[in-house]
């Protein structure tokens, strides 16, 4: 149902505007959200998320179907997220930092509201190193199969399921070690 | 999937977050910031020029191949290819990586890039020789350099050591260059002295002193994780152990940690090594006599004095460990590894059909 509502992209070669909103609408929590897993930044998640639509608006020629558009909009994500990490790390001083210095911000009370983990679990997957947390979340968070997180981090099968597999190790290792001091 | 596994799964599709963190104040910017692009350049118009240019290179290269293969002596240039030596880029144009504020995490202040790195190479002291660190082995450096905490991992001793060696990073932009001394396994970073990890005192002990237990720990671990990569790996996942035919002499690895810990004294070095993970110091001690290496999650075997319920210890064949213990859970030509609850947790490792060392590990 999900593919259905998006498949006119497959033959499109110029998002609207329109397109792009609802493409975000739809996605851009989950593409900011794996931005951050990654990053651990909210304000890396903020410009990543940027980058990422700005990309499959101006590339949208480039996706002809070969995966759900969402598995699309991850893959360049991760991408994206990676080489933020793995650049120099200059702080990009982007459009949103510019209004949001201008215009009001929220109070410290809201922003302490936002950035409220849902669940105590957050603080440990964000403990675990990149290569073990994106395989986790890739697989728990967006359910997509170890064949296909293999195709998007160009890893053979075997070495996703062996990543997964540590990092279930390491979870459980944590959860047992917290639950000894409750 | 277990019943743990799938609490796990559920709590993390919410999050991570309790409120939405995407707002429609990002979606108008983002628009915004797509209309103006749209304005700068359009893709029809682009895939226009690129059409043009590949045009262009197709008629070029056509028009050469004509010409080559109409004049002998040309082809004869264009078929041997230019041999070129290797650029030797002298130690003293380094530029040495020297953070900006001795805080927060070193990544973020590196002038450097993965992807720049075309080599890396260590310069012992006095030396005019260098080692070539294997090409698998980069992302040890690299990553431990990018994970450094610096307000965690600052030694306490900031003399400078007359061993150090230097450690190359060659990228387009220059050799950038971290003096590290394997008998401290600290980094000189700017004026002080930061811990380096223990992946890293494994690696340098691989390099620097290629005899010692350590090195022998770091050949062996590091063709297990290169075979990992390269998806040579069985896995038996219905295969189950009980905890205690995978103790080492009657203890398991915190079993190991709190004796060894009592014993503190006995070790031949402690060296400190700092844990991205745990983000904390920790240390590797090494037992000579016995031949033990402790970190804080691993208890490392080298002698065939300490053995399993089964027998399982140091010399065995393959052949031997999996008539005594059976199949393991994951397996490689270096190692095999054995599965204790939800971790792998016993692991035994091999060269030319024996096994070399044991090691317990703890998830974290």
């Amino acid at each position: 149902m999900e593919q259905t509502q998006w498949e006119y992209m497959i033959h499109i070669d110029q998002m609207t505007p329109s397109d792009l909103h609802d493409l975000m609408n739809a996605f851009g929590q989950d593409v900011w959200n794996l931005a951050y897993i990654l990053t651990r930044r909210h304000d890396l998640a903020d410009d990543i998320v940027q980058d990422v639509f700005l990309k499959a608006y101006s590339s949208i020629h480039t996706f002809r179907g070969h995966s759900a558009i969402k598995t699309w909009l991850l893959s360049i994500t991760r991408n994206t997220s990676i080489n933020y990490l793995r650049s120099a790390f200059v702080r990009k001083v982007t459009l949103f930092e510019w209004i949001n210095t201008k215009e009001s911000s929220p109070s410290a009370e809201q922003k302490v509201m936002e950035y409220t983990f849902s669940s105590e679990i957050w603080d440990t997957v964000l403990k675990l190193p990149i290569k073990l947390r994106e395989v986790l979340i890739l697989h728990a968070k967006y359910e997509m199969t170890t064949k296909e997180i293999a195709a998007m981090l160009q890893l053979s099968e075997g070495t996703v399921k062996s990543r997964l597999f540590r990092a279930h190790g390491r979870m459980a290792a944590y959860r047992k070690e917290s639950a000894l001091y409750e | 999937m277990s019943k743990g596994t799938e609490e796990l799964y559920d709590q993390l599709k919410q999050g991570p977050f309790q409120h939405r963190t995407f707002t429609k104040d990002h979606m108008n910017r983002i628009v915004h910031e797509a209309t103006k692009q749209n304005k700068r350049s359009s893709p029809t118009k682009s895939r226009l020029v690129w059409a043009a240019a590949a045009f262009v290179i197709i008629i070029s290269i056509g028009t050469i191949y004509a010409y080559l293969k109409g004049n002998p002596a040309a082809k004869e240039v264009v078929a041997t290819p230019p041999i070129v030596s290797p650029k030797v880029q002298e130690s003293t144009s380094d530029i040495p990586v020297k953070p900006d504020k001795p805080s927060g995490q070193l990544g973020e202040q590196l002038p450097f890039t993965a992807e720049m790195v075309e080599s890396i190479t260590v310069k012992p002291s006095g030396k005019s020789t260098e080692i070539a660190v294997p090409k698998s082995r980069y992302t040890v450096i690299t990553n431990g350099l990018y994970w450094e905490d610096l307000s965690i991992a600052k030694a306490e001793n900031d003399t400078p050591d007359d061993k150090q060696v230097q450690i190359r990073i060659h990228t387009s932009k220059g050799v950038y260059s971290v003096p590290y001394s394997l008998d401290s396994n600290t980094y000189q970073l700017g004026s002080a002295r930061y811990y380096a990890d223990d992946q890293m005192l494994r690696l340098m002990s691989g390099l620097l002193e290629p005899d010692s237990d350590l090195a022998k720990v770091e050949r062996l671990s590091a063709a297990a994780q290169e075979e990992v990569d390269r998806g040579e790996m069985k896995r038996n996942d219905n295969l189950t152990y009980k905890a205690e035919r995978l103790n080492v002499d009657g203890k398991d690895t915190n079993g190991w940690l709190s004796q060894l810990g009592l014993q503190s004294k006995s070790y031949t070095f402690a060296k400190r090594y700092y844990n991205s993970l745990t983000q904390r110091v920790s240390n590797v001690l090494y037992y000579k006599e016995t031949g033990i290496i402790a970190s804080a999650s691993e208890v490392i075997f080298l002698d065939s004095k300490f053995q399993t319920p089964d027998g399982i210890k140091v010399g065995l064949t393959k052949q031997q460990v999996q008539s005594k213990l059976g199949k393991p859970n994951m397996e490689t030509d270096s190692s095999w590894d054995y599965r204790v609850g939800d971790s792998l947790k016993f692991h035994l490792y091999f060269e030319n059909n024996e096994v070399i060392f044991i090691s317990l590990t703890m998830p974290a």
